[in-house]
């Protein structure tokens, strides 16, 4: 089974988001692979051990972006391909991602590597949009199913598990198909010492659009941020002291009589 | 020429979602704005003769369950409450119309003749307004409690059936309802009362199951339990109750944060929460720069004397 995975690198948690005017945010320089993405990384490294196959990692962006493709290498992907060309830079920014760009250009990959299945994360954590894989499945005209939490592949086919609205679902999908991964789904390997040294000196090529055979055209900002702030969301705290019961009470009447909110 | 604005409409389990309801009371007044005729499309039958009490034109989709389908030709906006049906539609129909597609806004407005959204960008750290490129549909959902839910205008709207548009290549083989899932989604709660670490044990999240009974029969409103991430990789709660981020991001008109500690990435799913009371058995628990209201005490006695003080009240 020839399989793809899309994966994104993100700002950390921990990165520190700066307002520098109302039009524009810097982000400290701390990235790791989306969570969702590790998973899907997981899943496909499973499928390729249990069906053979193989494990192709895809990422769009600048160079930086590499780093999320060597953490695939040293678990097990064998190849991998950064996307990147000057005509992405402004729909793919450190701040904002426009999702049918990008959706555009992973289909154009896609087409081009040739694939029985996409995995990806159900959604990235920074713009945690969840957008780009249910768009590339539509552009490529395959099935889909999102924030699957069980995969088995079958002849042909694939059987995935995918709770929704507190119903769990079987659903079999034909291949080719997109899937996209849920908590729960796995718990992501450690890549081995080794591996991870043989990964950082791997050369990380890049394609461009040329490439790809994509028109310029088909890169356009659909949806654009034109401000931006960054909330305080500190509030000021007013603790009640006492007993359980006494604090409790105190609480309930000061919600009710300060906040309207019992 | 498109001059529709479609609601996407559903139900779950015979009524229809809160979050529908919201967006369909808004629905009008932006549709005209637009300069639009609002419209809608329903996900089964109860959905669309409640969509009709609202607006003019509704589509009804009939075996909606096997959606993608295409989008209406003469529609210029496609607007939904989230949901995860809506995750799965609307990228689908913007991709599918070349369309402008933002999910999970927390506002949605009409400037200057075109409509403008907000959402929060980088995990919620920061906070973005946002312009469609004009000429193409736009396709937005919004989140719950964005738009307040009004009574219906008194509309009798036309129901239009239609057959949806099978995907390929999909077949669901079952789908298992637990009894017990028929609970309050932890985004469409208007109280949340959410559990950490501080509770101990899987089992103790029963004083919360009780204290958000007790709330839900003494306000009537939606009450729903949440949990941190700590519980959740613990297996003490369901990840779809997990609040902050790489989870569910939550607006109730009242938080409570229970024996929770208020690590970053849960502080980034509740600051749109109006009210957010901490109790918390550790006074320096970062928790309690992010609340309105704090206990310190242990959340096994505070929680069972909260819920007799919401009896007795």
């Amino acid at each position: 089974m020839k399989i793809l995975v899309f994966v994104k690198q993100v700002p950390d948690t921990e990165a520190l988001v700066e307002a520098l005017d109302d039009s524009s945010l810097k982000v400290e320089e701390k990235f790791e692979m989306s969570f969702f993405d590790t998973l899907a990384v997981e899943e496909a490294l499973r499928l390729k051990e249990k069906h053979g196959g193989t494990v192709t990692a895809v990422t769009v962006g600048p160079e930086r972006a590499g780093e999320v493709l060597r953490t695939c290498l040293a678990l097990g992907a064998d190849s991998v391909f950064r996307i990147w060309d000057e005509a992405l830079a402004p729909v793919v920014t450190d701040v904002f991602t426009d999702s049918l760009s990008v959706a555009r250009v992973l289909a154009a990959v896609a087409k081009h590597l040739g694939f029985d299945l996409i995995l990806c994360g159900k959604q990235a954590l920074d713009d945690d949009a969840a957008a780009v894989g249910v768009m590339t499945a539509a552009l490529l005209e395959i099935p889909f199913v999102t924030a699957v939490t069980s995969v088995k592949a079958e002849e042909g086919s694939i059987r995935v598990k995918q709770k929704r609205d507190g119903a769990e679902r079987e659903i079999k999908c034909e291949l080719p198909a997109l899937l996209s991964a849920e908590k729960g789904l796995n718990e992501p390997r450690q890549p081995q010492v080794m591996k991870v040294m043989k990964a950082a000196r791997a050369k990380i090529d890049a394609m461009d659009l040329a490439a790809l055979k994509i028109q310029a055209d088909a890169i356009i900002s659909t949806v654009k941020p034109v401000s931006f702030t960054v909330p305080d969301k500190a509030r000021s705290i007013s603790i009640i002291e006492g007993e359980p019961a006494d604090a409790a009470a105190e609480l309930v009447r000061r919600l009710r009589e300060e906040r309207q909110a019992l | 020429m498109p001059d529709k604005l479609y609601v996407i409409v559903e139900s779950n389990g015979g009524e229809i979602r809160s979050v529908s309801r919201e967006v369909l009371s808004a629905a009008r007044g932006i549709a005209g704005e637009l300069g639009l005729t609002a419209a809608a499309v329903a996900t089964n039958a109860d959905a669309a003769s409640e969509a009709a009490k609202y607006v003019t034109h509704v589509v009804h989709l009939t075996n909606a369950g096997l959606i993608p389908t295409p989008l209406p030709e003469d529609a210029a906006v496609v607007l939904a409450g989230s949901s995860p049906l809506a995750r799965d539609l609307l990228p689908y129909l913007a991709a599918a119309s070349a369309g402008c597609y933002l999910g999970d806004c927390t506002a949605l407005r009409v400037e200057a003749g075109v409509l403008v959204a907000e959402r929060p960008m980088l995990g919620g750290k920061a906070a973005g307004t946002f312009a469609f490129e004009p000429d193409r549909p736009i396709v937005v959902s919004v989140r719950a409690h964005v738009f307040a839910a009004s009574d219906p205008p008194g509309v009798s709207g036309e129901i239009i059936e239609q057959a949806a548009v099978e995907s390929k290549g999909i077949e669901v083989l079952s789908s298992d309802r637990a009894a017990e899932d028929r609970r309050v989604d932890v985004t469409e709660g208007d109280i949340v009362v959410a559990g950490g670490r501080g509770l101990k044990s899987a089992d103790n999240f029963a004083v919360l199951e009780e204290l958000a009974g007790t709330l839900a029969n003494a306000t009537g409103g939606a009450v729903a339990v949440g949990a941190s991430r700590a519980v959740v990789d613990a297996k003490w709660r369901p990840y779809e109750e997990q609040v902050g981020k790489s989870g569910k991001s939550v607006a109730p008109k009242l938080y409570f944060a229970v024996g929770i500690s208020g690590q970053i990435h849960h502080i980034l799913g509740i600051d749109r929460a109006q009210v957010v009371v901490a109790i918390n058995s550790d006074p320096d628990a970062p928790i309690f720069k992010y609340a309105d209201y704090g206990i310190v005490g242990d959340a096994l006695q505070v929680i069972p004397a909260l819920t007799e003080a919401i009896k007795s009240a």
